[in-house]
């Protein structure tokens, strides 16, 4: 598997995907990434990570009750057994040769297609390609905590562009949060909220 | 209705009513045993006499021969035993089915390694059993029990195979005994498939590559025959396998009355029809072990070969890595490493379906038939009957 591989596509919709990789992969990807989805001539579909699944089992359940867990049955839990876990993320758009698109991909990936995480030059690309589109597919979510996953993205996007010398990305993507939720003061608040924990504003 | 609940209802009932009758019959016994243990277990020299002169008598005896201990002797965990490179290998199979479109079988072993500081290792040995593997020398379909044999040869070949590469000191492990105790009586396919298991276990030894097989919940009662011999008069001992006055009464519960938690029993020889073709160094030797809690026995029986059972440092070495397996479990202690063994191992019935799928696309491919499931199955394969209600 490539470094930044992930894992593989499980399963995916228009506005969406699951991917499930191992646990050993985990240490890669956070709340809040930019996930990437490579295709065919030049067409590659971007997501962003709202959330992260790890299932228990049987043989899980009851090695928890033990004294003490020996190392090496956490590293062969941790690497043989088939418990995938699951990355769930939203598309936030695509990209066609060098365009980038903040809309939803026109076709989904398929399964076990490759996932990979984004390096910080390839989410700087996306995030300050346009005019911050793909902020209405995180704040249209109604199954995850969007203004967590949108605070998140939001430190992890600003600390890529600061270093990109584009110390003003965090400043006008809280304003476009701000004219995007002006209508919904409830929503706002949240959002404003998460951003402030975030300490968005203290890595320009 | 898949049963008939009156019936079966009446002989539960029936059942029931001499549940007290033989309760009170199994307390009698269990007295007349521990009168008996209180009286011979300081006595092994004695009961080993009585064992021989039965097993003279009559050699298809089963039954427990004591070593030159007191029985009643308790042998503690060394927690102080060096680290060992753990092996285990647990098997399963896919019998020939010969109504399905096409006959095949399948011999999976699943193999763990563990190691301390190193991660840990797993494999797969799948053999397809297909065309003239399918049949006996007598040209009959192998059945469950030869495919059981085979499969038992084949977890200890793999163990052979896996653990000669290691350079430090290994354990090698099967789920069960390591007695090859099939019902197929002497038939030419047991005596051969025995002879290569043994020439595998000889491989091992002449390697010393310890190797266990551990039985859970064994419900043999090998120990109570050595007992019950000392109440058979000495001219009824040929024919002391019909005089049983302990029926019902296992190892276990003896053993659970005096071991403590992590405790060993000492180590006693098996001797059985089937143990006599393990002979010298791969004589069948076994102890019980205690891997369960305070007032909460479990006593699980451990067979090890002759050559291991005269060494009470490879004995404390076992003891010490079994019980530190089983403690990974929490409160229902069975060794980790053979639960993923037979994890790894186990075949579902999915995957016997896709691999006759993989097996009649290749005859397909070949321009052959694809066969036929018979007619039988194809009626059992039908959606069952929906019921009122459902």
């Amino acid at each position: 598997m490539n470094t930044d591989q992930i894992g593989y596509l499980l399963r995916a919709s228009t506005s969406g995907a699951v991917a499930g990789c191992r646990v050993s992969e985990l240490e890669l990807p956070q709340l809040g990434c930019m996930l990437r989805i490579p295709q065919a001539h030049g067409y590659q579909v971007y997501g962003i990570l709202y959330d992260m699944h790890i299932d228990d089992d049987g043989l899980v359940r009851q090695l928890v009750t033990a004294d003490s867990i020996s190392p090496e049955v956490i590293a062969d839990n941790r690497l043989h057994r088939t418990v995938p876990v699951e990355i769930s993320m939203i598309f936030a758009g695509y990209q066609q040769g060098e365009h980038i698109f903040h809309l939803l991909p026109p076709r989904p990936p398929l399964t076990l297609e490759d996932v990979y995480l984004c390096t910080p030059v390839e989410m700087c690309a996306f995030t300050a390609s346009g005019h911050f589109g793909y902020f209405r597919h995180i704040l249209r979510g109604t199954d995850f905590p969007a203004a967590e996953i949108l605070a998140s993205h939001l430190r992890q996007a600003a600390l890529a562009q600061l270093r990109q010398d584009n110390p003003g990305w965090a400043n006008a993507a809280t304003q476009e949060v701000i004219t995007l939720l002006r209508d919904d003061y409830p929503t706002l608040m949240n959002v404003l909220a998460a951003l402030s924990d975030a300490q968005l504003m203290s890595e320009e | 209705m898949p049963v008939n609940y009156q019936q079966i209802r009446k002989a539960i009932k029936d059942a029931g009513l001499a549940m007290p009758q033989r309760e009170r019959e199994l307390l009698a016994r269990r007295d007349q045993l521990f009168q008996l243990f209180g009286q011979f277990a300081g006595q092994p020299t004695l009961l080993r006499e009585r064992a021989n002169q039965a097993l003279a008598a009559n050699p298809d005896l089963r039954l427990a021969l004591p070593p030159d201990q007191a029985l009643d002797s308790r042998i503690s965990e060394d927690l102080n035993q060096p680290a060992v490179t753990m092996w285990a290998a647990d098997g399963s199979q896919i019998i020939p089915d010969a109504h399905l479109a096409v006959q095949f079988g399948v011999i999976n072993v699943g193999l763990i390694r563990l190691a301390a500081q190193e991660p840990p290792r797993q494999q797969i040995e799948s053999k397809l059993l297909y065309a003239n593997e399918l049949y006996s020398a007598q040209g009959h379909l192998l059945g469950e029990e030869s495919i059981a044999l085979r499969r038992d040869s084949s977890e200890r070949t793999a163990l052979l195979k896996a653990a000669q590469g290691e350079t430090s000191p290994v354990l090698t492990l099967t789920d069960g005994p390591l007695e090859l105790f099939r019902e197929m009586g002497n038939s030419m396919e047991y005596k051969q498939q025995v002879t290569e298991y043994l020439s595998i276990l000889s491989q091992m030894a002449e390697k010393r590559i310890a190797t266990a097989g551990y039985v859970d919940k064994p419900r043999s009662d090998l120990v109570i025959r050595l007992l019950e011999l000392q109440n058979i008069p000495a001219q009824d001992l040929g024919k002391s396998d019909r005089l049983r006055s302990l029926v019902g009464i296992p190892d276990t519960e003896l053993f659970a009355s005096f071991l403590e938690p992590c405790e060993r029993s000492v180590v006693f020889e098996l001797k059985s029809p089937s143990a006599q073709y393990f002979g010298g160094d791969l004589a069948i030797h076994f102890f019980y072990l205690n891997v369960g809690r305070t007032a909460k026995a479990h006593i699980v029986r451990v067979e090890i070969p002759a050559w291991m059972a005269g060494s009470e440092s490879t004995l404390a070495t076992i003891q010490h890595a079994l019980l530190a397996q089983c403690r990974q479990m929490g409160s229902k202690a069975y060794p980790y490493i053979l639960h993923r063994a037979h994890e790894t191992a186990v075949v579902s019935y999915d995957e016997r379906n896709q691999l006759l799928n993989l097996l009649q696309v290749e005859l397909l491919n070949q321009g052959l038939s694809a066969g036929e499931t018979s007619q039988k199955q194809q009626a059992k394969n039908l959606p069952g009957k929906t019921r009122f209600g459902q």
